[in-house]
């Protein structure tokens, strides 16, 4: 990947560089995620063809991995990349039984989390980036597709092997977590510079857009379609955004 | 930017029918481990980072 184009502000660098280095960090502990999803998902007993999807995304992240990394020299070049963690994070409350924490992380892991990364994916390939970049979107979205698919593939799954109402009062809190602090407050110009989208980040305000549409138009009718109410949901992170 | 509606259709539909062609009779089910390689649970939930 060769040296970015030279036009670029010292503030919208720094906010680019800082988006692939985010990346960086979620891929890496993605593929540490999907491993360990493969595993429970096989403990559990559920279609193998899950569990070779899981085991498949985890492959796909340490892949991902590498290729920010190529970014992340060529928007920083003297930037350290953090080791990558002991273990993947489990966000399921302690309070659920052992299927009910499977099912929150696969929901909240692929419904949620991946499904939101590839619209952003398609919105950044959409807006046309000079190559690399453009070929490397192409081939990121098409993987995070699959890995958002999982998630819902998974949920036609578990629906028929427990009750999914546990998900209810827990949806609103898990999309404000997605959502993160960042998206709910205010940008600085640089953050909104539409320049970042030549460089693969969407700037603030069509981040902020695109994830509640993605939220009324794909997550919110993919739960209602599994029987699973996102009323509660709706209140909760309109208030919030 | 994008067609969700095309993406609900990928992402939604084109797993739900990946996961009904799954939906075999379920055999017996042992619970399933906690997560062998991750940390705590989260007593509040959450979600990863998303790109």
């Amino acid at each position: 990947v060769s040296s970015p184009s030279p036009g670029l502000t010292q503030g919208v660098r720094r906010v680019v560089a800082a988006a692939w280095q985010a990346r960086y960090r979620i891929e890496v502990e993605s593929e540490l995620r999907f491993s360990a999803l493969a595993q429970r998902l096989a403990d559990a007993q559920m279609p193998a063809e899950l569990v070779d999807r899981a085991r498949t995304a985890s492959s796909d992240e340490t892949r991902h991995a590498a290729e920010c990394v190529q970014y992340v020299k060529r928007y920083a070049p003297d930037a350290e990349l953090p080791p990558p963690p002991p273990k993947a994070r489990e966000f399921a409350p302690g309070f659920l039984n052992p299927l009910q924490r499977l099912t929150y992380e696969m929901v909240t892991t692929c419904c949620v989390a991946e499904t939101h990364s590839a619209t952003n994916l398609v919105a950044l390939f959409n807006a046309g980036p000079p190559e690399p970049l453009l070929s490397s979107l192409q081939a990121l979205s098409r993987d995070e597709v699959t890995h958002g698919q999982l998630g819902w593939a998974f949920l036609e799954v578990a629906r028929t092997r427990l009750s999914l109402d546990f998900l209810v009062p827990l949806l609103g809190g898990m999309l404000a977590a997605d959502a993160g602090q960042a998206l709910m407050t205010p940008a600085n110009p640089d953050e909104d510079d539409p320049v970042l989208l030549q460089h693969g980040v969407l700037p603030h305000s069509a981040r902020r857009e695109l994830f509640t549409a993605t939220l009324n138009e794909v997550i919110y009718p993919g739960f209602e379609r599994a029987g699973v109410s996102t009323t509660d949901a709706r209140a909760w992170v309109q208030e919030r955004l | 930017m994008v067609d969700l509606k095309k993406l609900f259709r990928a992402l939604v539909l084109g797993g739900a029918a990946i996961g009904a062609v799954q939906c075999g009779p379920a055999g017996p089910q042992p619970a399933p481990t906690s997560n062998p390689d991750g940390g705590q649970a989260n007593p509040d939930g959450g979600s990863p980072s998303f790109w």
